[in-house]
């Protein structure tokens, strides 16, 4: 129809006089050119400019209304339009086109009325003809749409004033069937068949109002759709601007989604026929998913202008809900011929944070996680088509800036900010996509964490549990897309009265893979930046945690903790063997100026270690730990420790130890090596000048040479070397067990059993026994009451969690003579 | 059958938090190699509670308990054929220390019970030795499974010195009711370290 009447005006606008004589002699004598003949003319003229008119039959009857004023009927059955050039073809089986008009004042012809016009029972197909893609580009678009802000063309205008004042009567258009069909790429056509029926009346106001009913019975994606507008003008019919249309529709998609919209659009200028305004709210369910969308914006031909709010929920399985809220997007047509289109959106965002995998959940689960953390996306993008489709690329910078997220334990926040490259069907596969990350997670209360983790698999090892501070991790860096390279950064903070934990690690977390099942690889370089821990105290005496006396402090992680690490690579029991997360970290110490620090009660000065340790997923650690040289006091004596190593090898047990300790005197300097593996550390003795053991152990524990001491004293030196040629005394239980003034040693090979005596004061003793052959410890005190009476209270097995314990004492009378 | 929390395991030698509970069952039956029928149970456990998680300790709250309760038709007396350490007996370092060691009741008990809390001053700067204050409760029952009046129990005041070789303790406490038991008790320990 807007063909047909683009078509009459297009050719009366070329003779604007003659039309005008024309129509006054239609309206006195209008059975002069409105018959029989003047139709076929018509139809003849038609054809010439393109458009093929045909009918069945016709008929025209006339009514006066005055002598210069006519109402005319026009009735055809089977009335057919053909536009080839345009490949539109519509018939319908009943049409009756009614007007009136006539000369009124000022001798000027006019249409007083217009309609009924009933076109019924008709059929309209559309096959989009083969054009160029330069034309095709602007075919979707009205023929020569105006620039914004420009009058209408003159055409349009001669038949706005010939109708503006014409009376509307009812105008019904009946299309029981429609197609359309559109061409795509290659041989590739789009069609949707449907029906449609069109109404129009004038309101009483001298507007006008309209109402359209289409349904679809085969659309692309849907199973079915209807749409049913309601348009309005307050103007009048024939306005070509001030329209506006409500709009419903409704469509079935496949597997039980459906899609609503309701909404209204409006011309929103006069001089702009094509620039609307609209309203819209559109919805989407399929089972748990839904969507709730709604827009305010404007459109024109070069640009459409849209605010969004809306809300998904469970679109994607992981994605509970998201929502956008005053979400701005601007799409424009550019002077560019490369990139015609234009895109800037800018979008809050909020979405609920997916769950964590099954295990990583459970052990996580007296941590209370954030359920939604919100954003900003900012995006500025170019199209190689206007309007951009999804075989069209893409290239812009796309910014998400995360609102910084502060909750229970943690807060967190950052950016990513990419430049990408690719075609919108294609995402994210041959994409190229730089991007900044600058992400970061912060726990400042590490307190906190400990008193939460407690109720975890994951609970914090106990030296470092009394630290305050905060943990801050970071990524921070160029995330390569194509090898999933992410760079990590972990700083802490920690420290108490007399422990500090300052770390800095950098490294890098790598995507191995996807499948089956993510699998993700860290390398990190961990700097012991300034660290301060205090060892437990170490027993003196076995106790049932520590059955055999003093034994070397455990370097290693404890094997009955559940590791992070080691939680991490196999969170659940569906990962089976195959790793998820695999590692390779190395703890240093970066600064010799700031070693490690171990604080003992046993050792006054703090003990300096340098640490160099390779933690990797598929082997036991390895690396090496050194004591640097610092004074310390051994046997009643300044000593020094000149260096102790150990090197950490696989297993465990067989980590070689290297250490020397020397003791200086006036005339010898005896040095007390530390030999052997973790399992079975050895000790001994050598002496600069050359000296014999015994002579040397006489110095170490009496301060005098062999031959100096009473017999026994003597006899005391060599169970001494016994007992430390079998292990009972350790390096240790030397240190500390020397700080007093021994007296004696006795030593019993059989049960392995050592026991010392201290001078506490004159005439009392304390004598400590211990043995690692079975023998009992014991713990003693002697005291001399007289020339010949002696008192000795031993209690055996002092520790209370021994179910043996006993208590003696011993009165001795003894007399020489 | 034992268990240890990792804070105690780890500060064994010096404890200061952290939880440990064990439980010990002795099953004896006449028909099965045994001159006896009588089944022993026993389940004792102690709490560490470093206030505030100060490091180094300030203060430290402990608490210390046990359930012991003997099954059998025997009940103690001097024609018992029940050994003597089938029955239950409060009184000491380890239970009441207001009380004689082992004087609650003096024949024994077929069950007992007891409850020490106690508050250690870690961090007073007294060349080492830490006071600590405690108010022990417990009961005893002639039969398995039942208390009988009256409930002892024993405020106190004691002193912790931490040596190269392990804990001694000493404190002072008075027992209640004073008869026939009670009255003020001293103790000196070592090794004992709650």
């Amino acid at each position: 129809m807007s063909s047909i009447l683009g078509w009459i005006g297009g050719k009366l606008s070329a003779l604007p006089g003659p039309a005008m004589a024309a129509l006054t002699l239609l309206f006195a004598h209008p059975q002069l050119l409105i018959n029989g003949r003047a139709l076929e003319l018509a139809k003849r003229l038609a054809a010439g400019a393109g458009v093929h008119l045909s009918w069945k039959a016709q008929s025209v009857r006339i009514e006066s209304l005055g002598v210069l004023s006519k109402r005319i009927h026009l009735s055809f059955d089977d009335l057919c339009v053909r536009i080839p050039k345009d490949g539109v073809d519509s018939c319908f089986a009943k049409a009756n086109i009614t007007f009136a008009g006539g000369v009124i004042h000022g001798l000027k012809p006019r249409l007083t009325e217009i309609g009924p016009i009933e076109l019924l029972d008709g059929e309209l197909a559309y096959r989009e003809p083969q054009v160029s893609p330069a034309a095709k580009q602007s075919a979707g678009q009205l023929a020569a749409p105006p620039k914004p802000n420009q009058a209408p063309s003159p055409i349009l205008q001669v038949f706005e004033r010939a109708l503006e004042h014409a009376q509307i009567q009812p105008l019904h258009v009946q299309l029981g069937h429609i197609l359309v069909v559109q061409r795509g790429s290659g041989q590739a056509q789009t069609r949707w068949q449907g029906n449609a029926d069109l109404t129009a009346q004038a309101t009483r106001a001298g507007g006008a109002t309209g109402e359209l009913l289409v349904n679809a019975t085969e659309l692309p994606a849907f199973r079915s759709a209807g749409a049913h507008l309601t348009l309005s003008n307050s103007h009048g019919f024939w306005r070509l601007s001030g329209w506006r249309a409500e709009v419903h529709a409704h469509g079935a998609l496949p597997e039980e989604a459906s899609l609503q919209v309701d909404g209204e659009v409006a011309q929103a200028s006069a001089k702009n026929l094509l620039a609307i305004s609209y309203r819209m709210s559109a919805g989407y369910a399929q089972m748990r998913r839904k969507l709730q969308m709604n827009l305010v914006g404007t459109a024109d031909p070069d640009q459409l202008q849209a605010t969004v709010s809306g809300e998904a929920h469970h679109l994607l399985p992981e994605l509970a809900r998201a929502g956008v809220k005053g979400c701005q997007i601007h799409l424009r047509k550019q002077a560019s011929r490369a990139w015609p289109a234009r895109v800037v959106l800018d979008c809050p965002v909020s979405a609920s944070l997916p769950s964590l995998p099954g295990g990583l959940k459970g052990n996580l689960r007296w941590v209370r996680l954030p359920k939604s953390a919100q954003a900003r996306v900012r995006a500025d993008l170019q199209s190689e088509a206007f309007p951009p489709s999804l075989d069209s690329a893409v290239n812009g910078s796309v910014d998400l800036e995360l609102q910084p997220l502060d909750w229970d334990l943690m807060h967190g926040g950052g950016h990513i900010r990419s430049h990408v490259q690719g075609e919108l069907a294609n995402f994210p596969r041959h994409w190229k996509m730089d991007t900044d990350l600058g992400l970061w997670v912060k726990i400042p209360s590490f307190r906190r964490l400990v008193r939460r983790l407690d109720q975890t698999h994951l609970s914090i090892w106990a030296p470092l549990r009394p630290l305050r501070g905060q943990v801050e991790l970071q990524a921070q860096g160029r995330l390569d897309t194509r090898t999933g390279n992410l760079p990590l950064r972990l700083q802490t903070h920690l420290a108490s009265r007399i422990q500090k934990l300052d770390l800095d690690a950098h490294g890098v977390l790598k995507l191995l893979g996807l499948k089956p099942s993510p699998r993700l690889h860290l390398s990190m370089d961990v700097g012991l930046k300034d660290v301060r821990l205090e060892l437990p105290p170490l027993p003196v005496l076995p106790t049932p945690t520590s059955p055999k006396p003093d034994p070397m402090p455990q370097l290693l992680p404890d094997g009955r903790f559940h590791s992070p690490l080691k939680l991490a690579q196999f969170p659940s029991q569906a990962a089976g063997r195959v790793p998820t997360f695999t590692y390779d970290i190395h703890v240093h110490t970066p600064d010799a100026a700031h070693p490690v620090r171990l604080l003992t009660p046993q050792i006054h000065a703090p003990i300096p270690l340098e640490v160099s340790l390779h933690l990797q997923s598929d082997r036991p650690v390895t690396g090496r730990l050194r004591a640097e040289s610092f004074p310390l006091k051994l046997f009643r004596r300044d000593v020094k420790l000149d260096h102790l190593m150990v090197h950490l090898l696989p297993p465990p047990k067989e980590s070689s130890i290297d250490g020397q300790i020397q003791v200086p005197y006036s005339e010898y300097t005896i040095s007390i090596l530390l030999l052997g593996t973790l399992e079975r550390p050895q000790l001994r003795f050598i002496s600069d000048p050359p000296l014999p053991d015994d002579q040397i152990v006489s110095v170490l524990i009496f301060g005098r040479p062999l031959d100096a001491l009473d017999p026994d004293q003597q006899r005391s030196v060599g169970n001494s070397r016994a007992a430390l040629r079998q292990g009972v005394f350790s390096l240790f239980s030397l240190y500390y067990l020397s700080s007093l003034n021994i007296e004696s040693i006795d030593y019993d090979p059989e049960t392995k059993t050592a026991s010392l005596q201290y001078r506490l004061a004159e005439g009392t003793s304390l004598s400590v026994s211990q043995g690692v052959g079975g023998g009992q410890p014991s713990v003693g005190l002697r005291r001399r009451l007289s020339k010949h009476l002696v008192v000795t209270t031993t209690l055996l097995n002092p520790s209370p969690e021994q179910a043996n314990r006993a208590i003696s004492t011993l009165l001795e009378w003894a007399y020489q003579y | 059958m034992r268990l240890r929390s990792h804070d105690y395991e780890y500060w064994a030698a010096d404890p200061r938090s952290g939880y440990s509970f064990q439980l010990t069952a002795d099953l004896s039956n006449r028909n099965l190699a045994s001159s006896i029928s009588a089944q022993r149970f026993n389940l004792t456990g102690e709490g560490l509670y470093n206030f505030r998680n100060y490091d180094p300790p300030f203060l430290i709250f402990g608490l210390r308990g046990g359930i012991q309760t003997t099954i059998s038709p025997t009940r103690p007396g001097t024609d018992s054929r029940l050994p003597a350490n089938y029955f239950w007996y409060l009184g000491g370092s380890q239970d009441l220390r207001g009380f004689s060691l082992q004087s609650v009741p003096s024949q024994g008990a077929m069950t007992a019970i007891y409850l020490d809390p106690e508050v250690r001053f870690t961090d007073l700067s007294l060349w080492g030795v830490q006071p600590f204050l405690f108010y022990d409760v417990g009961a005893v029952g002639m039969e398995p499974g039942t208390l009988d009046s009256p409930l002892f129990y024993s405020p106190g005041l004691g002193l912790r010195y931490k040596s190269p070789i392990g804990i001694f303790r000493t404190t002072l406490a008075r027992g209640f009711p004073v008869f026939p038991y009670g009255g003020w008790t001293f103790y000196f320990s070592f090794g004992e370290e709650f």
